[in-house]
């Protein structure tokens, strides 16, 4: 906007300024009020029903089980630590969420392009059953299913997998890592991939054109650390049959792969959509021109379309990411203890509702502000590329 | 002009939720529980997710159970109607919240009285004393609690008083379960039947009330009782109402008395003309116990009459009429070797 | 579940422009990769179409509608949907009154296919729609002669799906309007309240605003200004409702040129004049796809009023399946839900859309 055209609807006139003052003191008088009649009611009632308030319970015996825990976790910890293990609980399934997600919703977004009509008709029913199914239907359904599976003894699907109603169980490495090895693996790995972009970034400024180092780089990585479990003895588990359960490998418990398959199924439908869109907010021109050039589908889709395509999507996909964390306090329908579920066992045991729930309000609301921060971030970046 | 009006509109608003402020905060404290409960014509009551017997709503939407029952005597008690409770369904982990907050005004939902618990809430009388229990598949050939090792256990979560007794199973036994929690015993409940876990744990009465009814081949399942802690599940109401406390805790003991004493909902009428001295004071001749509760001189007659004594309640819901049939042992009077006994009136 | 701001999808083709012109055989088998894709999908589908239809109908059992029926089939047991769909539809609200809440949702729904019409929208509509309201609140609870009082913690069911949904984002959309106008507003304090509540609320997840709504709120509130469980419900469908809406018409706002306003404002009109005639008009017409978006997330919200002890349809669903003289067919009756939901949502979804599309074609 031209300067010389001044801050539009500037108060130059008197009475608009005093009217203005008068509207604003109204909004913070009432809202003031509001809010002071929350907080004198609720200090009466408090004060009525003889309950305490304060955060000094937050230090006291948690005394329940959360049935799995990402972070350490026992009874005998502080109900601060039980909330700490719930926190972890919920933002360990919303990234693996979102991850999974991000990348099936991609493909599912480009399916939807698709020129094959099977393929575009497929993903538009995953799409639409995801957009007009409630998230708690789907999750209180998918866990029915693992009602149908065999329930005593498990289901072998393929050599050294199964599932039964008691998980999913795969094969998994028993690493036979002292701390010290793992501590020294992991400064290896970080410190190699860090030389390698360096030398990358150096090289590509040098030259215009990055060399693919950090590739280079993963692969030796992966190559090292895979020595190193073999040389210290590591084994493969493969999940065992003991009884009626299943021992060794990695087991997924129903009530967890239920979450994270629904929140994965629901979230995909919707990130696709986003896709979508995006891909098509890209102009035709981009497409016609690259093909043009003489570049094939896929290379058009990766080099030229998601790049600009991201500007596009980001917003869309912070708000996005943002509902699968409130979306996995659906957890609670199922079993999974996240942080909803744990609090709630909090407030049970030590009748703290006020402080619990001024707990849930403000850990919600730290978790979705640092992630709507970093995709702002992420945002700019994305952004700066522009030219 | 109208901006100015539209001024005066903003500030007279103002004023007005200024003057809830100042009203509205102090007011909160003085009404007691029982003036709240007359003035508004029906008492709050929890009810559960629905365990069959102690509280749950039929097909016709009446809750139904030993527990909503006792909460019809308040009612017929306070408010001189026993139909007059609304029942407010809550989970093991909202119901105590719900009571200090004022939701409900009476807690008669399976709960344990405990210290903690009695910190927060006033538990006033104890209406069921239980133990804990599982179910367990028959199949799986479980014998004693020793060979539970291992098992997974599907149970509600909320920080449910059995966790303590399967802390103890474990402690005492030297086995390990797997707990798999749920938000309501009935999720728990019908899980551990589809055999997502090999048991079920919960209160006695409601095993015990749930294989007899919701359970669809009860033959397949065992019954075991486990941990040596008796529950006391009680009647529980906000703190700082003495009203509200006398009220609850005497008309509790009205029940048992009145089945000691042998005045059933049948017999009341009789008994009011004709019983002994104390009966007849009891049930209203004279308006001494109900002016000190300030209550309506019939109350006890009420309760009575429209509810009936500890045992029919008992055996309307658990015992010999009702499909579960349970037996009364920790239940019944003292004078047939049980717990309960009545607190003399004078 | 939450509102999700797309940009407006537009029909595909794009990608493909010369795709329509291409036969069916061709874009199934044209390239290599679409042949495989089309072999192996076409196989998936087709071994999923056949057990589909031989466990949904032939191997299903479907009447007589008794337990008996359930136990001796294979397949679907559609027989419990049909024995006990009055108590899914409908919860427990007293059997001999439930023509009540069945004329209720006859209405609503009747109401809601009458005013897809954009022939009849108008403020006689309008009118009608607050009659239709009162209405349905007077069916509901009774209390009037003939009618017998039904509390609303006997409600359930569908009508409780449908009375949310309706009256949440009716009485949202006011809301979210001014929100949006008072975020934008030039008085700083009036945008810096409106921005508190709008990214509280957004920030924080459904179930607990509902969990302080139906428990926390007692505590909050004068007993003399607190609603029953129900309206609390309602009361927190309808702020989270509000917060969504409210970014979704900012975005139309923000999308329509400052010129709009200035020049409104030398016509000499009024502040809500202008809003009321010339920009929200355009700001909402543009927003409509994602408007249709956020509305449908939101009558999926409905669901969650399970976990405050509200009976809506899930949770008289969860119910019905407690009767253990039957076999307990979960997936059926979550099928049988969601195909509710499904309908609601879609048939929603396919008139906006069919809205945008004559809007387009009219411009």
């Amino acid at each position: 906007m031209a300067p010389n055209i001044g801050p539009r609807g500037a108060p130059v006139r008197e009475p608009v300024n005093v009217r203005a003052i008068a509207i604003q003191a109204g909004a913070v008088t009432a809202a003031l009020c509001a809010v002071g009649l929350v907080v004198l009611t609720t200090l009466g009632n408090l004060t009525a029903r003889g309950i305490p308030i304060g955060f000094d319970f937050l230090s006291g015996r948690a005394g329940f089980t959360i049935s799995e825990s990402l972070i350490s976790y026992s009874p005998n910890d502080s109900n601060l630590w039980a909330i700490l293990a719930g926190v972890g609980n919920t933002v360990a399934a919303s990234l693996l969420v979102i991850v999974i997600s991000t990348v099936t919703g991609t493909l599912l977004g480009i399916a939807r392009l698709s020129t094959n009509p099977l393929v575009s008709a497929l993903a538009r029913v995953w799409v639409e059953t995801a957009r007009n199914t409630p998230l708690l239907l789907l999750l209180l359904f998918i866990y029915t299913i693992w009602w149908s599976l065999p329930a005593d003894s498990a289901n072998q699907l393929v050599p050294g997998v199964y599932a039964s109603m008691r998980g999913l169980a795969v094969p998994w490495f028993d690493a036979a890592w002292s701390p010290g090895t793992a501590v020294l693996l992991v400064a290896l790995v970080i410190a190699l991939l860090a030389v390698a972009a360096t030398a990358a970034t150096i090289v590509g400024r040098r030259t215009g054109r990055r060399p693919p180092y950090l590739r280079l780089a993963a692969g030796g990585a992966a190559i090292i650390v895979m020595l190193a479990f073999l040389a210290t003895g590591g084994t493969l588990d493969r999940p065992r049959q003991v009884g009626t359960s299943l021992q060794g490998g990695a087991t997924l418990t129903p009530e967890t792969a239920t979450l994270l398959l629904g929140l994965v199924f629901y979230t995909t439908g919707f990130i696709a959509e986003i896709v979508r869109s995006g891909i098509n907010a890209v102009p035709r021109g981009q497409w016609e021109a690259a093909r043009a050039l003489g570049l094939s589908s896929g290379k058009i889709l990766r080099l030229i379309i998601l790049p600009q395509m991201m500007r596009v999507i980001v917003p869309p996909m912070t708000s996005q990411y943002i509902n699968v964390v409130k979306n996995s306090t659906l957890a609670l329908a199922i079993g999974y203890s996240d942080l909803m579920v744990v609090m709630g066992t909090v407030i049970n045991k030590t009748s703290r509702a006020v402080e619990g729930t001024a707990i849930i309000i403000a850990a919600y609301l730290l978790i979705n502000l640092t992630l709507s921060a970093m995709m702002n971030l992420y945002n700019r970046r994305v952004m700066i590329r522009e030219r | 002009m109208i901006s100015f009006w539209r001024g005066c509109t903003a500030m007279a608003l103002a004023a007005a939720v200024l003057s809830g402020c100042t009203g509205g905060g102090g007011s909160a404290t003085d009404a007691g529980g029982v003036a709240k409960i007359k003035a508004r014509g029906y008492l709050s009551c929890s009810g559960s997710q629905g365990i069959p017997g102690l509280s749950r709503p039929d097909e016709k939407g009446v809750w139904r159970g030993f527990d909503s029952d006792v909460c019809r005597a308040f009612a017929a008690a306070i408010l001189g109607d026993a139909q007059k409770v609304r029942f407010v369904p809550l989970n093991a982990a909202q119901r105590l919240p719900a009571l200090q907050t004022g939701e409900i005004d009476v807690l008669s939902r399976t709960s344990t009285l405990t210290f903690t618990r009695d910190m927060a809430v006033r538990f006033v009388a104890v209406t069921l004393y239980d133990s804990d229990a599982v179910l367990v598949r028959k199949s799986l050939g479980v014998k004693g609690p020793a060979d539970l090792g291992g098992k997974t256990v599907c149970m509600q979560g909320g920080g449910s008083l059995v966790e303590n007794a399967l802390d103890e199973l474990e402690e005492a036994e030297k086995i390990k379960l797997e707990r798999v929690y749920f938000d309501s015993t009935i999720t728990a409940r019908d899980t551990y039947l589809a055999g997502r876990c090999d048991l079920y744990v919960t209160d006695g009465l409601a095993a015990r009330s749930q294989l007899a009814t919701v359970v669809k081949n009860p033959q397949e399942h065992d019954l075991l009782f486990i941990g040596k802690t008796i529950e006391p599940n009680g009647v529980a109401i906000p703190r700082g109402d003495d009203r509200m406390f006398d009220i609850v805790r005497w008309t509790a003991n009205l029940l048992i008395w009145a089945e000691a004493n042998g005045i059933t909902s049948a017999n009341v009428d009789q008994q009011l003309a004709s019983g002994s001295s104390e009966i007849k004071r009891v049930l209203g001749a004279d308006d001494a116990y109900g002016r000190a509760l300030g209550l309506d001189q019939k109350w006890a007659y009420n309760v009575i009459k429209q509810v009936g004594n500890y045992g029919e309640i008992w055996d309307r819901n658990l015992g010999a009429n009702s499909p579960i049939k349970a037996e009364r042992r920790l239940n019944a009077l003292q004078a047939n070797g049980g717990l309960q006994f009545p607190l003399p009136w004078d | 579940m939450n509102a999700v701001a797309l940009a407006d999808p537009v029909p595909d083709a794009r990608a493909a422009p010369v795709a329509k012109r291409r036969s069916w055989l061709k874009l199934l088998f044209g390239t290599p990769l679409n042949a495989l894709l089309t072999i192996i999908f076409g196989m998936a589908i087709a071994r999923m179409s056949v057990w589909l239809v031989d466990w949904a109908i032939i191997n299903a059992a479907f009447f007589p509608a008794e337990p008996a029926s359930c136990q001796a089939a294979q397949g679907a047991c559609w027989s419990f949907v049909i024995a006990k769909h009055s108590q899914i539809l409908f919860g427990i609200y007293p059997p001999e009154e439930r023509w009540r809440p069945a004329l209720v949702c006859l209405l609503l729904i009747g109401l809601l296919i009458y005013s897809v019409r954009p022939a009849s929208w108008g403020p006689r509509l309008f009118g009608l729609w607050v009659a239709a309201i009162v209405a349905v609140f007077v069916l509901m609870l009774g209390g009037v002669p003939g009618l017998t009082f039904v509390p609303t913690a006997l409600w359930g069911g569908l009508p409780i799906t449908l009375i949310l949904t309706v009256v949440a984002i009716g009485a949202a959309f006011p809301l979210a309007i001014m929100l949006a106008l008072a975020r934008r507003s030039k008085l700083p304090a009036v945008s810096a309240l409106s921005v508190l509540f709008i990214e509280t609320t957004r920030a924080l997840p459904l179930l607990s605003i509902l969990f302080i709504a139906s428990i926390m709120l007692p505590l909050l509130l004068p007993e003399a200004l607190l609603p029953d469980k129900f309206f609390r419900a309602l009361l927190a469908l309808l702020l989270f409702a509000a917060a969504y809406m409210a970014e979704v018409v900012r975005g139309g706002l923000q999308a329509l040129p400052k010129g709009q306003s200035e020049a409104a404002e030398a016509l000499g009109l009024s502040y809500w004049q202008r809003q009321r005639l010339i920009i929200l008009p355009q700001a909402i017409t543009i927003v409509i796809p994602a408007l249709t978006n956020t509305i449908i997330v939101m009558i999926k919200n409905t669901s969650l009023v399970l976990v405050v002890g509200l009976f809506d349809l899930v949770s008289s669903g969860k119910a019905a399946l407690a009767d253990p003289s039957w076999s307990s067919p979960a997936a059926e009756t979550y099928l049988f839900i969601a195909a509710i939901y499904f309908i609601l949502c879609f048939g929603f979804g396919r008139f906006a859309d069919s809205l945008e599309r004559r809007r387009k074609v009219s411009r």
